[in-house]
């Protein structure tokens, strides 16, 4: 096969459209800048203006090497998106890395990266001293990449870059015909939940924890942002674990279901359709996935004997289950024992984490519609096999409508969720090289590559650096779903070896 | 001059320390949690958060690290994350101690000595993990920390921002006058 060697032209329109979404995030790095100012944080909004400035100038060059009004080819958009996802969380270091909370510029760009791609694991020193304007940025990060940054550009500029950054970021259905209405309802979406989970958590803040008002908003416009991004950051060292309320948990679970949804499913319900909810292939799968994860919690935490009453055993089980399924990884429980859980509990957690949550949420790992139409397509050959020779099976789901389930669609699924399967055992494998158990290393690897955050104490400020690198990879490429990197590393590749 | 000064008060006492209770870090708490279930245990560290105030009861995370002497901003040395557990303090003896503010970016928070029950999943409070104080003292009270800003950083940005953000304004500027 002949390599096209990418042409100047190709550069430059990569460069024009990195610059755009340097602008995006430029404007979304002055809201930090902007509450250090206020709250006095001297130091933190220096390094913030410093972020904002490197974002500027790279916004600059990126509009001064072509027109605006050219079109941006498959290949080129999603070479824009993979770079621009390792782009942000670099420039978006900054400020992590200018705190003294971070060792290295490395686990600043770990945090960065965690925060833009909503998985949650950090390497962060002395979290519970850190400035509220910086803790601010790292769960906006979380909302930025949960509803997709690039997707914030295109709901400002479209143009002709529409379709493929759309799809590049790992969304699959467009809700309205337009690229540009799809991603405007998203951030509507996320607006109206921003309004009412917060004022959900600050109320239950006030009234069920017992913080101060303001101290509670702080709380819930952090949370909100983490668990709706199915991030799973937190203000407090402690996780979910520092409110030590079943009122904050059970209205921090509201949020992680709703991160968890497709927009599709957001849209059905904004339209009333509740009966297509249920009848949805991925509603269906996600639902039974989370009843057997569930299940095998439930029956791990209680062979293990640390509860001794129904009430907490249920609580922990249903809140933990939520957590790794939904993508989030908050925690009521410190790292060292959710490493000592083993067994069914230690399974159940791990399995509902790479599953992950729907198609076209926040949420990162195989997705429930993926792992719907496997069963699907096992189940036809099946029957298949069971029919009389000439006997044919019609095979279609339905998801917001009937659909055809052809062999391209049923290669993709394949070829993806293998994907997943493939970077959950190498990230495992490098964490047992290093000397950690099969299980903690299995553990911390799905939880990274499913962007999910739930830790049993691998990630750590001490931790390798080739170990670091492998999670920082698999977090990047689980929530890109394998395409957009794939393409990046074609166009190197061609840059290189091309003619 | 991070010496920690001792000051007991006296007026805190409930019930006094018991020779039995033993003293323990909260890197042992992580590590074998199950152990020290319902044990006399007493942990010193600094109270951080917020004070979670509910009746008749206030909830503080107490972390016991390398950050309790000096938090990073304040001249600490790199050392890990926080580690942190939570104390369930009865209101009338806590509020006694008069605490005006826990650890934060802004002060570090009252350092104290804390015994008590260690609960572990503690299946009356819904199976939360903590520390039911019976007695504490304060050793050490809060004391604010201040950061100066960082000016040759913020003035690099600033240059930054305008060298990024003129240009662009200057060519619209343009692009409308020749519509």
């Amino acid at each position: 096969m002949i390599l096209r060697r990418p042409s100047a032209h190709d550069a430059r329109l990569i460069a024009f459209f990195l610059g755009r979404v340097s602008y995006v995030v430029a404007v979304a790095g002055a809201l930090p800048a902007a509450w250090a100012a206020i709250a006095g944080e001297w130091s933190p909004f220096a390094s913030f203006t410093l972020m904002v400035g490197v974002f500027c100038i790279l916004g600059a060059l990126g509009s001064s090497v072509r027109h605006e009004h050219e079109r941006l080819g498959w290949s080129q958009g999603m070479v824009v998106v993979a770079l621009t996802w390792l782009l942000v969380p670099a420039i978006g270091s900054i400020p992590l890395l200018l705190s003294g909370h971070f060792g290295d510029p490395l686990d600043a760009f770990f945090d960065a990266m965690s925060g833009l791609t909503t998985t949650g694991l950090s390497v962060i020193q002395d979290l519970d001293h850190l400035a509220p304007s910086l803790n601010f940025w790292r769960h906006l990060l979380h909302f930025l990449g949960g509803q997709g940054i690039v997707l914030a550009a295109l709901s400002l500029f479209a143009g002709g870059a529409g379709m493929t950054l759309f799809y590049g970021e790992g969304r699959d259905e467009r809700i309205f015909p337009s690229v540009t209405s799809t991603a405007r309802f998203i951030w509507a979406v996320s607006i109206v939940h921003l309004i009412f989970g917060v004022a959900l958590l600050t109320g239950v803040g006030v009234i069920a924890v017992g913080l101060e008002p303001l101290r509670a908003v702080f709380h819930g416009l952090m949370i909100f942002m983490a668990g709706f991004d199915t991030g799973g950051f937190s203000p407090q060292s402690t996780s979910v674990g520092y409110y030590h309320s079943a009122a904050f948990e059970a209205a921090t679970a509201v949020l992680m279901v709703a991160g968890a949804m497709s927009f599709g499913l957001h849209f059905a319900l904004w339209r009333g359709r509740r009966a297509e909810v249920f009848r949805n292939l991925e509603t269906r799968t996600i639902l039974a996935t989370f009843g057997v994860t569930l299940v095998l919690t439930i029956v791990g935490m209680a062979t293990l004997g640390i509860y001794s009453d129904v009430f907490g055993l249920t609580r922990q089980s249903l809140f933990h289950t939520l957590s790794a399924h939904s993508g989030t990884g908050f925690s009521t429980v410190p790292s060292s024992e959710i490493a000592a859980w083993g067994g069914l509990a230690f399974g159940g957690i791990a399995v509902a984490m790479a599953l992950g949550g729907m198609a076209s949420s926040t949420a990162g790992g195989v997705k429930a519609l993926r792992i719907g139409l496997t069963v699907k397509l096992l189940r036809d050959q099946v029957r298949q096999v069971l029919l009389p020779e000439r006997g044919i099976v019609r095979r279609g789901y339905y998801q917001s409508g009937r659909r055809r389930l052809t062999p391209e669609l049923a290669q993709a699924v394949m070829a993806v969720s293998l994907l997943f399967v493939a970077m959950y055992l190498i990230g495992a494998g490098v964490g047992i090289a290093y000397g950690f158990s099969l299980q903690s290393a299995l553990f911390e690897s799905v939880s990274a590559g499913a962007n999910v955050g739930l830790s049993a104490g691998i990630t750590d400020p001490s931790m390798p650096t080739l170990l670091q690198t492998t999670y920082i990879a698999e977090m990047w490429l689980g929530r890109l779903e394998f395409v957009a990197v794939f393409a990046l590393i074609g166009f190197v590749v061609s840059a290189v070896r091309g003619k | 001059m991070r010496t920690i000064v001792a000051v007991v008060f006296a007026g805190f006492v409930m019930i006094g320390p018991s020779a039995a209770a033993t003293e323990v870090g909260v890197a042992d708490l992580m590590t074998a949690p199950e152990v020290f279930d319902g044990e006399e245990i007493t942990l010193t560290g600094e109270l951080v958060g917020d004070f979670q105030r509910r009746g008749e009861a206030v909830w503080v995370q107490l972390n016991d690290d390398p950050y309790v002497t000096a938090p990073l901003h304040d001249g600490g040395a790199p050392a890990g994350g926080n580690l942190g557990v939570a104390v369930r303090f009865p209101t009338r003896v806590f509020e006694a101690a008069g605490f005006t503010a826990p650890g934060g970016y802004r002060v570090r928070g009252p350092v104290v000595r804390v015994t008590g029950e260690w609960r572990f999943h503690d299946p009356e409070r819904g199976g939360e993990t903590y520390l039911a104080a019976a007695f504490f003292e304060v050793i050490e009270r809060e004391r604010p920390i201040t950061q100066g800003g960082d000016w040759p950083v913020f003035l690099i940005g600033l240059a930054l921002v305008i060298a990024g953000v003129v240009p662009r304004v200057a060519k619209r500027r343009a692009r409308r006058q020749v519509l």
